[in-house]
């Protein structure tokens, strides 16, 4: 059974927002760490918002946005990839449980700081009672998501709202530099967050999703070759390659092919990959685009390779 | 396609292994005493708490002292070594899925109570977040390719079981381990205190007169298998799991509603999926918190599900106490002792049945024939229900 694509909206430091080609406007990340954001009180509660972290505020926003030309189907699955889920509300329950030492303690950054608050905050909005789920795997959280999303629609939903989203904080800052972690990682550290919606009906899609796979190769263009043998498809047939960098980084320039360095442009987390599709599905849809297959490449760490392939409807 | 069980493991305050776990439930040993290893808490505090220090499990699992692991890691070996017995997860067709809320929590947290800043060591944070947990319980299972966290609050490891046995349906995997760990955090009991539902006296299931729960920690973990893995296995079978359904509440972000929509639906689906009646059911290990609002929302579901029908139900928390992301795993393992031992578990501590005109719980260990069907529940923060039916072979 085949799975279709039909929204997808993301909020990133690209201006997705922009008009004109996409690929044009790139701002090297080095130059723009600042998130293109929609006015989140036009979708959301303003008393609602108040209270509501970043990674979720974003994700609400990006839900909604996928499920507009939709509104009459509600999902029949709600599914959540993060590396870090609400970490700003994680640290700030630990900033306030360190320091206040009474029995009375503010609640609201701990209810806010389960990885599932996000993917539970998008049920309450749309008062959805279907299957609700969070994945929390590091640098592959999205694709683990995105699979879990395809078998859903091969199980039988109709709809259903996929997702990724995680957030920068200045601890988070801290501790990548102080790690000594690669140094690229630590000057590119960046948030994002980026839903789509899926289903098993071709009619409305924008691209079909061809395959989702982790790879434990170490190698990209072996792991890429792999895969498009399963499809039948040559490497020559596939258009563009996006490629993102998440703990490791890569030399992709050997790639026969025309690749883009997304991560370069998004800054790196560990959901990074979800606005990567989202990226790719917006080139799909440029003007005059003749594009085919696209492949989103995220190399999670140096034997983990997220690879998932879209096709043009 | 059938999803067996054909390993099982368990670490609680009962104890490490199914064999201590089995024989404290049997005897209504609770687990739930002071804590004297959690550091930092500012009164109190009645727990489920295993016994033993971080060293002392290392030096159970053959780690060396000086490495940095956190507990909900340990306790996960521990339960997903006993659940694998020879079994080993290795490549493409194996997998591992663990549910967990608080991963390396208990290692993060001395970063924020370091005595002063030059103390505080950032490396504590290398180990903090789900997945890095995870990887550690698998490269001690063999590192079988599919390695994936499920965090749906107290529903965690439940959804872990329920997402292994849809893989294995879709033909995705061979065998996976599946289930979930947490240690107690200071996070975490801080957490459910500012929310005002932390029981300053051994929790209370099902009584009317329940004040909140205790945290507890530990870990299950269930070894689920095709009938292509058993060929190579040649694992005995434990159990069958049959049912299985996620739902969702909806209807506040830490409370449950009053009528227990999303458990009601969670057991509707997982009786559906199984394809049984709710009166073939012949234990309930419910969820159970003994929080004034779970215990009166669960038991109108259960009402609305069992409608007139007797139902044999308890909640094994107040013998372990809530052990959040790891519950459902541990509780799936005591579940599958009730087919295996023909015998329900249950509720400690309770004395006066609650308002709604139901069945009480079961509160002394009896053996009961035949019991063919149990079901699980498991219900968390962000409406997140979830119900898992074993069923005798």
């Amino acid at each position: 059974m085949s799975t279709y694509l039909y929204a997808s909206n993301a909020i990133s430091t690209i201006d997705f927002y922009a008009k004109g080609d996409v690929l044009s406007s790139l701002i090297p990340i080095e130059n723009n760490r600042s998130l293109n954001e929609p006015i989140y009180k036009e979708f959301i509660n303003p008393m609602l918002l108040r209270r509501m972290g970043k990674a979720t505020k974003m994700s609400v926003v990006c839900a909604l946005k996928c499920l507009k030309n939709t509104e009459e189907i509600s999902p029949k699955a709600i599914i959540v990839g993060t590396g870090l889920g609400a970490i700003i509300d994680t640290e700030k329950f630990l900033t306030i449980t360190s320091q206040i030492q009474s029995s009375i303690l503010p609640p609201t950054s701990f209810i806010q700081s389960g990885h599932n608050s996000i993917a539970g905050q998008i049920a309450l909005l749309l008062k959805n009672d279907a299957y609700n789920m969070t994945h929390v795997q590091q640098g592959v959280s999205f694709e683990y998501a995105l699979k879990d999303a395809v078998l859903t629609v091969q199980e039988g939903a109709e709809l259903t709202l996929v997702g990724a989203v995680d957030e920068h904080s200045q601890l988070l800052q801290y501790v990548a530099e102080k790690l000594t972690l690669e140094k690229p990682i630590a000057d590119q550290l960046s948030s994002g967050a980026a839903f789509f919606s899926l289903g098993s009906k071709p009619k409305g899609a924008i691209a079909e999703i061809k395959s989702v796979v982790i790879s434990s190769s170490t190698d990209v263009q072996e792991a890429l070759e792999q895969e498009l043998t399963k499809l039948n498809v040559q490497l020559s047939d596939l258009s563009l390659a996006l490629i993102g960098d998440n703990l490791a980084t890569t030399t992709t320039d050997d790639l026969p092919i025309k690749t883009l360095n997304y991560t370069n442009y998004t800054g790196r987390f560990f959901s990074s990959s979800a606005v990567g599709l989202h990226l790719a599905t917006q080139c799909l849809q440029q003007n005059n685009s003749s594009l085919q297959y696209i492949a989103v490449i995220n190399v999670a760490t140096k034997n983990k390779i997220g690879i998932t392939i879209i096709k043009r409807v | 396609m059938k999803v067996f069980v054909t390993g099982i493991g368990v670490v609680t305050a009962l104890g490490i292994g199914t064999n201590a776990n089995l024989k404290a439930l049997q005897n209504s040993h609770s687990g739930i005493r002071l804590s004297r290893l959690v550091k930092g808490l500012t009164a109190p505090t009645y727990v489920g708490e295993l016994g033993f220090t971080n060293d002392e499990l290392k030096a159970q699992l053959g780690i060396a002292t000086q490495e940095s692991i956190p507990r909900t890691a340990l306790l996960g070996m521990l339960a997903a070594k006993e659940a694998l017995g020879d079994t080993i997860l290795k490549g493409d067709r194996s997998g591992f899925i663990s549910g967990t809320t608080v991963g390396g929590m208990d290692l993060t947290e001395n970063y924020f109570i370091g005595d002063n800043q030059n103390k505080k060591d950032v490396a504590c944070f290398k180990t903090h977040d789900l997945g890095t947990v995870s990887n550690l319980i698998a490269e001690y299972c063999g590192s079988p390719s599919y390695v994936n966290t499920i965090s749906t609050a107290c529903s965690s490891s439940a959804n872990s079981i329920l997402l292994g046995a849809r893989m294995l349906q879709a033909g995705l995997l061979d065998r996976v381990l599946v289930g979930g760990a947490d240690a107690l955090s200071r996070f975490t009991i801080n957490g459910f205190r500012s929310l005002m539902i932390y029981a300053d006296e051994p929790c209370k299931p099902f009584d009317i007169t329940r004040k909140g729960l205790n945290l507890g920690e530990g870990a299950g973990y269930i070894l689920l298998e095709n009938e292509t893995s058993l060929k190579q296995t040649k694992n005995s079978i434990k159990a069958e799991l049959t049912g299985w359904c996620n739902a969702n509440d909806a209807y506040h972000q830490t409370g449950t509603s009053p009528k227990g929509d999303g458990a009601f639906k969670a057991m509707r689906g997982a009786l559906q999926k199984s394809g049984i009646e709710a009166s073939a059911i012949d234990y309930l290990n419910a969820h159970g918190t003994a929080t004034q609002n779970n215990d009166s929302s669960e038991l109108n579901a259960l009402a609305r599900i069992f409608e007139n029908q007797q139902i044999a139900f308890s909640s094994t928390k107040s013998f372990t106490g809530h052990t959040l992301g790891a519950s459902g795993g541990i509780e799936a393992v005591f579940s599958i002792f009730s087919l295996l031992n023909q015998c329900v578990f249950p509720v400690l501590n309770w004395s006066q049945a609650m308002e709604q005109d139901f069945e009480k719980p079961v509160t002394a260990y009896q053996t009961k024939t035949p019991i063919t069907n149990v079901m699980s529940n498991s219900f968390g923060f962000g409406g997140n229900s979830t119900s898992l039916i074993f069923s005798k072979l």
